[in-house]
């Protein structure tokens, strides 16, 4: 018992001193996560351009995206600033011209919008073999 | 030839049990951010579930007594108190995890909000308990989640580099990104060491009743069906290594990690992603809920079997007939089942001593076991796996959850 009151003790320590995250850190995750959600973004609009996937799957992956990026940028500009909140905005940009894309039933828009929002914040591309230290 | 039916419905059984949607999210995740690599924490999560879940059947063989009735009986009443409520806590929110993956599951093919699917996903799954049997409920379930070989079917069509597979099982430091590493390679010990299932296979065992002439059924039906769960939860890892990672698509949802189909399967990757989860995740929450009522009634000496009908056992029927629907407004009011989740999975890899300690007191105790008992480097293995995990969930935990 003693035992799990020190180690529950040393979480609260933790949740504690982790309160205050760098705003340099804010700023390099909200830009994983734009370039995520754009590579998720340019893949889905590929498939649903070839019919691969239904266009009611198409949509909840861009609606999914938009209300993701909205908290992105909310918390981003909160924490560190507009600067770190640009990468997600730009993407939040793209996907709104999907989902305009999507409602007009132009497959050939959304491919070329998708693609815009992969290029304009590349992610970092993680290999299948992946390099351990 | 009745023997081997039922080793193979065990293991069958055994791989529905393995296989819910902690396991499908934590592997996905897994792939997409860190490829291949974290293939050894899979592995060796797989050999210290199959140690401890062939205990827990060993257990119900010799002793008769399922988990909790045994750990009440030797812990005393007020260990038993402590376990009820952190099982009770963690067991509701993967029970949650699981209604919303299943809602996941249906939102993914119809485009409907999942919110709307939870209290009717929680109705079926309510209705089935109530009027099924043990058998209907185990074994029903386990047969379906053999949809969830798609995951192999996918993964071996994608031709994966398996010398490089090979080389992921020794155990390597992350490549980057640290505290996200060890939070997933929590989730996925936590995925592997759900308290509810060591318990619902033990009480099963007592449900079918089980003796001493199925120690090696046990055995077999251990190591085969977590063996053959861990191979679906690897193609997972791997067949998401390949197809999101590479693109750089991250795990932030389920509609992310349900692309991993398409490249393999094509215009059918989306609706077999979607039965997969939803069948894993039903099957998963019938054990989870169930499991609640096996808590409750053998820690308290109630009447407990599914094969009696509720008004016999009304008390056992009244806490799954209540934990369901609150499983249902956990996914409404929580949100984002995934990361409801990763987070639950954690949280199992935080409870396991507490349910693991006293297992292995058991399994080392004459009285219950008898000649039974365990190998002093089984005792070590186990102890220290699920002491790191401990130790890794109380860091990984903040970091993660303060990170988002």
């Amino acid at each position: 018992m003693r035992l799990l009151c020190v180690s529950l003790t040393v979480a609260l320590a933790m949740v504690v001193a982790g309160c205050s995250k760098p705003p340099d850190e804010v700023a390099k995750e909200a830009r994983q996560s734009a370039a995520s959600w754009a590579a998720t973004l340019s893949a889905a609009a590929e498939r649903w351009g070839n019919g691969e996937v239904s266009s009611s799957y198409f949509q909840t992956v861009v609606t999914q995206a938009r209300t993701s990026l909205r908290k992105e940028a909310q918390t981003a500009r909160k924490s560190a600033g507009d600067a770190a909140a640009a990468p997600v905005n730009a993407v939040a940009l793209r996907a709104e011209a999907i989902a305009n894309a999507v409602q007009r039933g132009d497959r050939a828009a959304a491919i070329e919008a998708g693609h815009a929002a992969a290029s304009e914040v590349p992610a970092e591309k993680i290999p299948a073999v992946a390099r351990p230290q | 030839m009745k023997g081997l039916m039922n080793v193979a419905l065990g293991i069958v059984t055994s791989i529905g049990g393995f296989l819910d949607v902690g396991a499908i999210a934590t592997a996905a995740l897994a792939g997409a951010a860190f490829g291949m690599q974290m293939l050894w924490v899979l592995a060796l999560g797989t050999l210290c579930v199959m140690y401890l879940t062939e205990m827990a059947g060993r257990l119900a063989c010799v002793s008769h007594h399922s988990l909790v009735d045994a750990v009440r009986e030797r812990c005393g009443f007020r260990y038993f108190s402590f376990l009820l409520i952190g099982e009770l806590l963690v067991d509701l929110l993967v029970l949650a995890a699981e209604i919303g993956g299943v809602a996941v599951a249906l939102h993914l093919v119809t485009g409907i909000d999942y919110r709307w699917f939870a209290p009717i996903v929680a109705f079926g799954l309510w209705i089935l308990i109530w009027l099924g049997t043990f058998s209907i409920v185990q074994n029903g379930a386990s047969l379906l989640g053999l949809i969830t070989l798609a995951f192999v079917v996918g993964m071996w069509w994608m031709g994966p580099p398996w010398h490089e597979a090979m080389k992921a099982i020794v155990p390597s430091s992350p490549s980057h990104d640290a505290a996200k590493y060890w939070f997933i390679a929590v989730g996925i010990i936590g995925s592997l060491f759900e308290p509810f299932m060591l318990n619902f296979y033990s009480s099963g065992a007592i449900e079918e009743k089980w003796s001493l002439k199925d120690i090696r059924m046990n055995r077999v039906t251990a190591v085969l069906g977590m063996g053959f769960g861990a191979m679906i939860a690897a193609s997972i890892v791997m067949l998401s290594a390949l197809t999101l990672g590479p693109h750089g698509i991250q795990v932030d949802s389920y509609e992310q990690a349900a692309l991993m189909m398409v490249q393999p399967f094509g215009s059918w990757g989306i609706p077999l992603f979607a039965a997969c989860l939803g069948i894993a995740c039903f099957g998963a929450s019938l054990q989870v809920a169930l499991n609640l009522s096996y808590l409750f009634a053998q820690g308290f000496g109630w009447n407990w079997s599914e094969n009696l009908r509720p008004h016999d056992d009304a008390r056992f029927a009244l806490v799954y007939t209540l934990a369901i629907p609150i499983g249902a407004i956990l996914v409404i009011v929580l949100g984002d089942p995934l990361k409801i989740t990763t987070f639950s999975m954690a949280l199992n890899a935080l409870l396991a001593p507490v349910i693991v300690f006293p297992l292995l007191i058991l399994m080392n105790d004459r009285h219950y076991v008898r000649e039974y008992r365990n190998h002093a480097v089984g005792n070590i293995f186990v102890s220290a796996i699920v002491v790191i995990a401990f130790l890794i969930a109380i860091v990984a935990i903040p970091l993660e959850v303060l990170g988002g």
